[in-house]
């Protein structure tokens, strides 16, 4: 009897299961099928006035167009692999809003499709020509810029005024700020080694020499390679890599590891660590983008006034910094009109305004001509401005110039992010590490 | 029984029971860290003075996780907490009733290369998933399954379907044939005697085997986090990695995420492993 | 799992005589579906992972060109393969050896009736149990180099001076995730073993209490005999998933720290390096291991 019972209890509940799960997949395939509707993958992020910024334009684009807009939230660390574990299997987004590039590095598929009526419509002067040259092959553009997140280096003020810095902003003939004593990577080396003391684990520089954060290390390594004026690829096309400058660039790297300056844990610190670490009031010094100033309050390790964004170090040929905007990428699907329709909606001038006015100044800032040029960004702090001033100085996963996508693809590839790991963990020096990085790129660019 | 005797009884279980809690708080202090740290502020956590004790007792974190408010406002945890229920019981009864019938026939019926077969199964659950994930997501490409549960609960099959055939025959293996003999000579059918008889005989097993794939599934990574990219449609095991992004990682939340996500297996499993072990158990001493 | 009884039961032609051979067809009417189902979601996957180990097959690329072994080279080539085959060796070897260890030893006090057994059960399961992201989890932050609560009481203990970073460091980072691993895997080994302890027949026991035996001769002589088979097969399994295992080596290092198993290279080439033909060559390299691995132990089972 209670065999049967169970059985039949177990029956009952399969079938009903499995009902309401038919019904609700028929459902949602017949809303994805439909182009009233686009997927649009988007990375999570936690802050509760972005999430409702970005709900209220698809809200306002509904109730505008009836097109209904499906966010597909994924964390930073898994981004890229689901993206292309979804487009090997055939399933493309309708669209992304990411910062990591997607249109050039999967421009081979064919599917991405051209934005270049988009930009037309919203107006390319309305741009850097340098951040449309990002997204430029062959005159075809294949992402529309979005906004973008402005990464600074992120000190504190207390810590360096008590190893006797002055930190009065200066501007340069260029309209560039400066502060004596800190403009190069030389010296934020140098800083960072004077305000550590790791008896009490506050360390000087926060930088994850780990294969757990993916983007931030990469994009450190990144702009250190850049600002020394180290190549990939050369202009006819040839692997360009054992130069003196990147042998420079990670002379530099190494000698940061070594310096003591860095927390022996960073070998282990994922993309949140280094911000985290900051706000927690650990580390002196840290790259990232301009999330970290609406994060302080008094209860954090570090208050909002010890907070101060210092203007990018230069490099030999520099100040460079890996700063992706993120872009608008549209794939061909079914849904491709209705996906314009949607990029050019949140391109619009006014869209934007109403999602800063939400989301305020902090993780986001603009990039459209006519939202910088509005009085709502007249009035900044100084750490602001200094982020809006290095606006011009930002690279993609390309080094300054032509746009490549397998570049984009190293990038993704954790090719910069084991840099860091092989001379952390693995001890490689500099021609170890020439190898590493020819071995691998000669690999992936050429193969 | 002497006094002496007793006294040194006494001492013995005092002996044992003074090693057997040590060796729990050891092997389980990660757990107790775990519940420790979800019931604490974030600011208690990141501190090099933490204390060992429970400070204080703050179910915020829960709160915030289970209704997807404030960190938690891109979770739909009880959402997957659903969606992983329906994949692993679905699979795991889609399995129970195939691998009964293989299990029943793999035991009792005698055919050619029937051990073949049992160890050939037993090869497939040594599988590792790692050559199985590529091909199955452009098999459930094909199926149009991607983004669906349904592509979890076949998938899921890959374990839990050779698990619960070898398992029940072994079990059918250890109940004796004469029962149902006896039952057929009394003129029922085969079929008849497999239901009447052998199915609430084998129920244990039955139960010992669910509870072990159940757990299997509960927490599987790998086909998840390949397969499904809908907010909504992801399972518990891997739903609370989107908390670790952004720029302050909920510390509390994410330990409060993982003790809500073992809460249903535990419970599953706190009813039932007196089945798990007494099911193995009593297959062997009737053998 | 269940390998108490299977063991005692292999192969006895002579057990079922009274069944006919049209009843026999039932049999096999009875193991098609299982049959037909792991044939689409086992067999052809793996047929799959081998066709594409020998072409050019990546997710950004259309062109699928044949190009023989050379996959295969370059997997065994590669700079980190050596090494992951040590630490696959390492990791399922002396993994497993402590899990059964652990798992007997526990198996022996759970064996015993005492007030509290269930609960006990249960609270050494749990390790087993809790969701590997759970529990992985705790023990990322457990390790931590910054806020860790080993860092914290070694320091607090003396035994060091400046926090470790445990995960970030070679050698101690494997014998890290390593522990984890066994921490994670003993429970299923003491259950099995229990479940073969409970097997043994008290009457064993009760004539060598009367012949005056030891607890350590009752252990070797009757406890360790009778467990053999079970034994055997325990072990076996316990190989075969440390072998296999792949969430707890990824979730806690990503193959960082010279940890790299061989299961974690191949979900590196496949989905890091975006080179699903390395991935699949990978695969079949590790199928191939597998494979003589369990043909040397099951010719040394028919030796016995």
């Amino acid at each position: 009897m209670l065999f049967r019972k169970i059985m039949t209890i177990l029956a009952v509940g399969l079938i009903s299961t499995a009902m309401v799960f038919a019904g609700g997949s028929s459902e949602s395939s017949a809303t994805s099928s439909a182009p009233s509707s686009i997927d649009v993958w988007r990375i999570s992020n936690p802050d509760e006035n972005i999430m409702k910024a970005f709900e209220e334009v698809a809200a306002d684009f509904e109730a505008e167009t009836g097109i209904h807009v499906n966010y597909i939230l994924t964390p930073t660390n898994d981004f890229h692999s689901r993206l292309v574990t979804s487009i090997s299997a055939g399933v493309y987004p309708d669209m992304i809003i990411w910062n990591s590039s997607p249109g050039i590095e999967f421009a081979n598929t064919g599917r991405v499709a051209p934005m270049n009526d988009v930009i037309e419509e919203v107006g390319a002067d309305q741009f850097g020509e340098g951040v449309l040259g990002m997204f430029t092959i062959d005159d075809v553009i294949y992402e529309a810029p979005f906004m973008v997140r402005p990464g600074g280096l992120h000190a504190r003020r207390d810590w360096l005024e008590a190893a006797g810095y002055d930190l009065t902003l200066q501007t340069d003939e260029n309209g560039k700020y400066y502060i004596e004593g800190l403009e190069t990577y030389e010296d934020m080396l140098e800083a960072g080694i004077k305000i550590t003391d790791a008896a009490n684990g506050k360390y000087g520089l926060g930088l994850g020499f780990s294969r757990m954060a993916f983007g931030d290390s990469a994009g450190y390594v990144f702009s250190v390679l850049a600002s020394y004026g180290a190549r990939i690829i050369d202009e006819e096309g040839n692997l360009a890599i054992d130069t003196p400058e990147t042998r420079a660039a990670l002379d530099y790297l190494i000698r940061v590891w070594n310096s003591g300056a860095v927390p022996a844990a960073a070998t282990t610190w994922d993309g949140n660590s280094n911000n985290q670490f900051f706000i927690n009031g650990d580390i002196g010094m840290v790259f990232n983008s301009n999330s970290i100033m609406a994060k302080l309050d008094e209860t954090t390790g570090c208050k909002p006034e010890d907070l101060i964004i210092l203007p990018l170090p230069a490099g030999p040929n520099g100040a460079w910094m890996q700063a992706t905007p993120e872009s608008i990428t549209v794939f061909d699907t079914d849904a491709v009109d209705a996906s314009k329709e949607f990029a050019k909606y949140l391109l619009r001038t006014e869209t934007q305004l109403n999602m800063f006015e939400i989301m305020g100044f902090s993780y986001y800032s603009p990039l459209k001509a006519e939202v910088i040029a509005d009085p709502m960004f007249d009035d900044l702090s100084q750490n602001e401005r200094v982020l809006l001033n290095s606006g011009d100085q930002y690279v993609s996963s390309s080094f300054p110039g032509e746009p490549d996508a397998r570049l984009s693809q190293l990038f993704s590839a954790f090719f910069y992010d084991d840099i860091l790991s092989h001379i952390a963990v693995d001890g490689y020096n500099v021609d170890q590490l020439i190898d590493y990085m020819e071995q691998t790129a000669s690999e992936m660019l050429f193969d | 029984m002497s006094l002496g005797m007793k006294k040194q009884k006494l001492i013995k279980n005092i002996v044992f029971y003074f090693f057997l809690v040590l060796i729990i708080c050891f092997l389980d202090f990660p757990i107790y860290w775990m519940i420790k740290c979800s019931l604490t502020d974030v600011d208690q956590i990141m501190t090099r003075d933490v204390s060992l004790g429970i400070t204080e007792v703050d179910f915020s974190a829960y709160e915030q996780v289970w209704n997807g408010t404030g960190f938690a406002s891109n979770l739909q945890f009880r959402a997957y907490m659903a969606n992983s229920f329906i994949v692993v019981l679905v699979s795991s009864g889609f399995s129970i009733i195939l691998a009964t019938l293989a299990g029943y026939s793999l035991a009792r019926f005698r055919y050619k290369h029937r051990n073949g077969i049992a160890q050939g199964i037993l090869y497939v659950y040594m599988f590792p998933q790692m050559i199985l994930t590529t091909p199955l997501l452009t098999l459930v490409i094909k199926l149009g399954l991607y983004n669906s549960l349904w592509s979890l609960i076949i998938v899921y099959c890959t374990f839990s379907l050779p698990y619960s055939v070898w398992m029940m025959r072994s079990y059918f293996q250890t109940l004796p044939k004469e029962l149902e003999e006896a039952a057929m000579v009394d003129g029922c059918t085969r079929l008849g005697a497999i239901r009447r008889i052998m199915m609430p005989l084998a129920l244990p097993g039955i139960v010992a085997t669910i509870t072990y794939t159940f757990v299997l599934g509960w927490s599987n990574v790998i086909y998840p986090l390949a397969f499904i990219t809908d907010e909504s449609k992801k399972l518990v095991s891997i739903g609370f990695n989107s908390l670790i992004s952004g720029d302050m990682t909920p510390w509390n939340g994410v330990m409060a995420a993982a003790v809500l996500s073992a809460m249903p297996v535990v419970l599953v499993f706190l009813f039932l492993q007196k089945y798990l072990v007494g099911g193995l158990a009593s297959g062997g001493v009737k053998s | 799992m269940s390998v108490v009884n299977i063991l005692k039961n292999r192969d006895n032609p002579t057990r079922y005589p009274s069944l006919e051979r049209r009843d026999n067809r039932i049999g096999i009417y009875f193991l098609i579906p299982t049959i037909a189902v792991l044939l689409i979601i086992v067999a052809y996957p793996v047929v799959y992972s081998i066709v594409m180990s020998f072409h050019r097959w990546r997710p950004t690329d259309i062109n699928r060109n044949f190009v023989g072994f050379a996959n295969y080279v370059r997997v065994i080539t590669d700079a980190r393969f050596p090494q992951s085959i040590i630490n696959t060796a390492i990791y399922a070897l002396v993994g497993a050896c402590f899990k059964v260890l652990i798992g007997m030893g526990l198996a022996l006090m759970m064996n015993r009736k005492f007030v509290g057994r269930s609960l006990a059960r249960v609270l050494l399961m749990l390790p087993w149990v809790i969701p590997v992201t759970a529990s992985v989890t705790a023990w990322n932050w457990m390790f931590n180099g910054m806020y860790g609560i080993f860092n914290v009481l070694l320091m607090r203990l003396g035994v060091i001076d400046t926090y470790v970073n445990f995960l970030g460091q070679r050698g101690l980072a494997l014998v890290c995730v390593l522990m984890v691993g066994i921490w994670m895997g003993y429970p299923q080994m003491m259950m099995m073993i229990l479940a073969g302890l409970q097997s043994i027949p008290t009457e064993m026991y009760e004539a060598a209490k009367v012949e005056g035996a030891g607890t350590f001769t009752i252990f070797f002589r009757i406890t360790l005999p009778s467990l053999a088979s079970v034994l055997s097969m325990t072990i076996l399994l316990s190989i075969i998933w440390t072998f296999n295992s792949f969430n707890v080596i990824w979730l806690m290092t990503r193959g960082g720290s010279n940890t790299h198993t061989m299961n974690t290279l191949a979900y590196e080439f496949s989905f890091i390096n975006m080179r699903y033909d390395l991935g699949a060559a990978m695969s079949v390299v590790i199928l191939i291991f597998l494979a003589v691995f369990l043909f040397i132990y099951q010719r040394k089972q028919r030796e016995e």
